[in-house]
């Protein structure tokens, strides 16, 4: 083989089977997916089909609904105002009609009391329930000293010998 | 703008009233749409959204003075709904506003109305990335190409702090697109 220049022809490189001719797809290929903000040029969103013909009906039947029954905030500061001045009022009246009648323990009727007592079937130990402990303590009793004089009449009054003896 | 005038003053007079707010929304509905979508980016949420924008719009048009455009009064409200509805989300599940967006891109993959690619996807997170501001500055310029000028007077900010944000929010998420 002669080392004359004007033999070599060839470089000796090779390429791929078929590289030409995939290069335009190829090309085309790394643009659409090459991450410059150039290669966007939509959003990418959709919409239903026939969605925007329907916005004007859509609009007008909120519109006509908003008409008919409106609705109102029930915790807007003009509301609460008001329902606060209907409430005070409410309270000012009760506190008057109760005091007209002016109910104490004093004024109960005691057959009333009696009547409850007997209709609502209250036994013993409903009404022991009804005592707080702190109304017994020993020291109660301890206070209502008892004269030595006035123990003396009630035993006299009465009890007799012969309660006094089989005790 | 002359239109813009005569349906004003259609809208306001009880006659024509109805009339003109059903022309008022088939003009605005696609735009409107679109821009709330971005925001709360879930269809059925951007729905709520938008039908609570016309209702907005309709109830309070008597008190359109007419010192900006009809259609950035309109955006206004629309970007002030959607953002208290993210807002109302969030404090109703006891987590921030960006929370509520991240979730919902993050839930975009299963979602039967997006058909965004990976890289579109990416590029919704890197969005949910932004801070609020950076975020609307930079869909409505990318997507919607809305001049700076209206921008302004939809956003009520100068020009000049909305072009900076815009730049900002264009490096940080070039940046996301790339590091991530």
């Amino acid at each position: 083989m002669s080392k004359d220049l004007n033999n070599i022809k060839k470089t000796g490189f090779k390429v791929p089977k078929d590289y030409f001719g995939s290069l335009e797809d190829k090309i085309s290929n790394t643009m659409d997916s090459s991450s410059s903000l150039e290669s966007i040029n939509s959003t990418g969103f959709d919409l239903p089909e026939a969605y925007l013909n329907t916005v004007e009906d859509a609009v007008f039947n909120r519109l006509s609904q908003q008409d008919s029954s409106k609705v109102f905030s029930l915790f807007s500061r003009k509301n609460i105002t008001y329902l606060s001045g209907i409430a005070a009022a409410a309270l000012l009246i009760f506190g008057l009609f109760f005091n007209k009648n002016n109910i104490t323990i004093e004024n109960i009727n005691i057959e009333l009391v009696e009547n409850y007592i007997i209709n609502e079937d209250l036994d013993s130990y409903d009404i022991a329930a009804l005592l707080s402990e702190d109304e017994l303590q020993e020291e109660l009793f301890v206070q209502n000293t008892i004269m030595d004089e006035s123990l003396e009449n009630y035993i006299l009054e009465n009890s007799s010998l012969e309660d006094l003896l089989i005790e | 703008m002359d239109h813009e005038k005569e349906l004003l003053s259609q809208l306001k007079s009880p006659q024509t009233r109805d009339s003109a707010f059903r022309e008022l929304i088939s003009l605005y509905k696609e735009r409107l749409y679109w821009h709330i979508r971005k925001i709360v980016i879930s269809h059925n949420d951007s729905d709520d959204v938008l039908q609570n924008t016309f209702i907005k719009v309709f109830k309070n048009i008597d008190k359109f003075k007419g010192d900006s455009k009809l259609y950035s009064w309109m955006y206004r409200i629309a970007t002030n709904e959607a953002i208290s509805f993210l807002n109302k989300n969030a404090k109703r599940l006891q987590i921030t506003s960006e929370e509520v967006q991240n979730h919902a891109v993050n839930n975009l993959r299963a979602d039967v109305h997006f058909d965004g690619n990976e890289i579109q996807l990416k590029l919704q997170q890197a969005i949910a990335t932004l801070p609020q501001k950076q975020q609307l500055v930079f869909n409505m310029k990318y997507f919607d190409d809305i001049k700076y000028r209206e921008m302004a007077d939809i956003l009520k900010t100068s020009e000049g702090a909305l072009k900076a944000s815009y730049h900002i929010a264009v490096k940080k998420i070039e940046q996301y697109l790339t590091g991530n």
